[in-house]
């Protein structure tokens, strides 16, 4: 599939301000409130950042606003309604922190934002899970690919730029997030080499396997489509090989170095600047696994040229 | 809305004959013609002419060989949209644009509230669906729903534009759910199949298989070769004549 650069911001940049919110929700309610507002304000710039970019995938943006009619059958419809639903849960909630005002109301809605940026970052995963044209993506490793993800980069954003939000339990919750996280990227990429076109083959897609083996002869057209540009974006083997190391080098194995710095050297310039790096490395990690997601996928229109 | 009718009054659609079509492309010509001047914005071509022509088609022919006891054969392979009874692309559209209609289960697209996402081209399995670059909106077959009602139009020219065009007769418009419509009967007569049964899409549209000349067991014997049916003996007037034709 060809990877867009407006749909990979859109989901990264998304995924790390829900995460972020997630994040604010389940541990907002023992932080001060300064540190609230700044986190909230993050959370919104990071999933605004993403939404707006998903606008610079549309032919006709202008017509936007229809997308947020079709819940009931379309995981994008979903995905709009809750991201703004949840963004917007976030804004009322620093506000009511920034003027002091604590209640029960205010803990439960902390839970609800928690709550409701879990259900956002799944239905941006349902968006492409739900596409079985794509085997790749058709599994329930896809919501969970992008749910860890999420979790990370807004539990490694809190960990780099909110002291506020670390703690000893914290810690090891950023440890495992790391460890778990990527761990299910693996196995989804390891599933995605396997997967190839799922059940389908040239043979499902012509039927004409009675006839023996079948192989294109030659396609409709000289020169490329938009389906082949779209469908039939391909990743060289080389490329594919330096690219799945490059994220797991930059997203997993830098970020655990910089994270015994940090334990080792507590409170140190060293482990500051090891503590703020985490972040953009692991962000990058993501961004780049992100990119793989889309490059490697096959679609089973590709079958027929 | 995006939601599919639990069933249509009818199932409007298309039979394709792959042991009739030659692969003329007289279809996807008669349908670009027709589409970029009937319903909705005209059909764009980014590049029309030069080294890297480019443009959009809602018909497009690919070929196909088989190779079976170093036996093979050319399939030529029309595709268009199934106009399936499940259509993944139209369930996944946020704006409302894709809808399957219940009165003659045609998948349409409604050009004015198309966003241009892309996402239900991504969900068809079978790459029905392409984008127009000019009016950005998605285009797609309309089974010619501005010809098959048309009043306007003489009787016979009330059918989709690649099945009035096929010289061959390899397209077939109708029906599919009334047993006694000519498509129906030519499904129940000859071997037709769905597309990518594993998706789950229950396409419409059926394809009749090439017809099998030659038995599995035939083509398995070592006698069996291309070469001898070709050197077939005539006898009489007809193999006087041959000789004489030949020079022998």
């Amino acid at each position: 599939m060809h990877p867009a650069i407006s749909i990979i911001v859109f989901s990264t940049f998304s995924g790390v301000g829900f995460g972020i919110g997630f994040w604010l929700g389940i541990l907002g309610n023992g932080i001060q409130s300064p540190t609230i507002v700044i986190a909230g304000l993050t959370a919104l710039v990071w999933a605004s950042v993403g939404l707006i970019s998903s606008v610079f995938h549309l032919r006709r943006p202008t017509r936007a606003i229809r997308a947020f009619s079709q819940w009931r059958s379309s995981w994008l419809s979903r995905e709009g309604i809750l991201a703004i639903l949840t963004l917007s849960c976030i804004f009322i909630y620093i506000v009511l922190r920034l003027f002091n005002i604590n209640g029960l109301g205010v803990l439960i809605m902390a839970w609800i934002i928690s709550l409701l940026s879990l259900v956002t970052v799944y239905s941006t995963a349902m968006i492409y899970t739900q596409l079985r044209a794509v085997p790749a993506w058709n599994t329930v490793l896809t919501p969970l690919v992008f749910i860890g993800f999420s979790l990370l980069g807004g539990g490694a954003f809190c960990f780099s730029f909110l002291p506020e939000f670390i703690s000893r339990d914290f810690m090891f919750v950023i440890l495992a997030l790391l460890v778990g996280a990527w761990a299910i990227w693996i196995l989804w990429s390891w599933r995605r080499d396997r997967i190839g076109m799922g059940a389908s083959s040239v043979e499902t897609a012509t039927q004409l396997g009675k006839l023996g083996t079948v192989k294109p002869f030659e396609p409709p057209h000289m020169g490329p489509n938009y389906l082949t540009r779209e469908m039939g974006y391909r990743l060289p083997k080389s490329k594919s090989t330096q690219s799945r190391g490059l994220a797991v080098a930059l997203g997993l194995i830098i970020p655990i170095l910089l994270y015994c710095i940090v334990f080792v050297y507590q409170d140190s310039g060293v482990a500051n600047v090891s503590r703020m790096l985490l972040f953009c490395f692991v962000f990058f990690g993501i961004f780049i696994s992100r990119w793989l997601f889309f490059a490697e996928s096959r679609h089973t229109t590709m079958l027929y040229y | 809305m995006t939601s599919l009718p639990k069933s249509t009054e009818r199932k409007l659609g298309l039979v394709i004959d792959l042991d009739v079509c030659v692969g003329c492309h007289a279809c996807v010509t008669n349908c670009k013609a027709w589409n970029t001047s009937g319903y909705g914005v005209p059909l764009a071509d980014e590049s029309p002419y030069g080294n890297d022509p480019s443009g959009v088609w809602l018909n497009r022919i690919h070929s196909f060989e088989t190779e079976q006891n170093d036996m093979s054969a050319l399939v030529h392979f029309p595709k268009s949209c199934l106009h399936c009874d499940d259509a993944p692309c139209v369930t996944v559209c946020p704006t409302g644009a894709s809808y399957k209609r219940v009165s003659d289960g045609i998948v349409l697209v409604d050009e004015s509230k198309c966003m241009g996402c892309g996402l239900c081209a991504w969900a068809c399995p079978y790459g029905a669906r392409e984008m127009d670059p000019v009016a950005g909106v998605m285009k797609k077959c309309t089974l010619c729903v501005d010809r098959i009602y048309n009043e306007n139009l003489p009787e016979e020219d009330r059918e989709p534009a690649c099945v009035r065009t096929c010289p061959t007769n390899a397209r077939f418009f109708g029906d599919l759910s009334d047993p006694d419509s000519e498509v129906a009967q030519l499904v129940a007569c000859r071997e037709s199949v769905d597309l990518m049964p594993e998706q789950e899409t229950s396409p419409v549209n059926q394809y009749l298989l090439p017809i099998e000349r030659y038995g599995a067991d035939e083509l398995a014997s070592p006698d069996f070769n291309l070469a001898s049916l070709a050197n077939q003996k005539s006898g009489g007037v007809l193999s006087w004549i041959d000789n004489l034709l030949n020079g022998n």
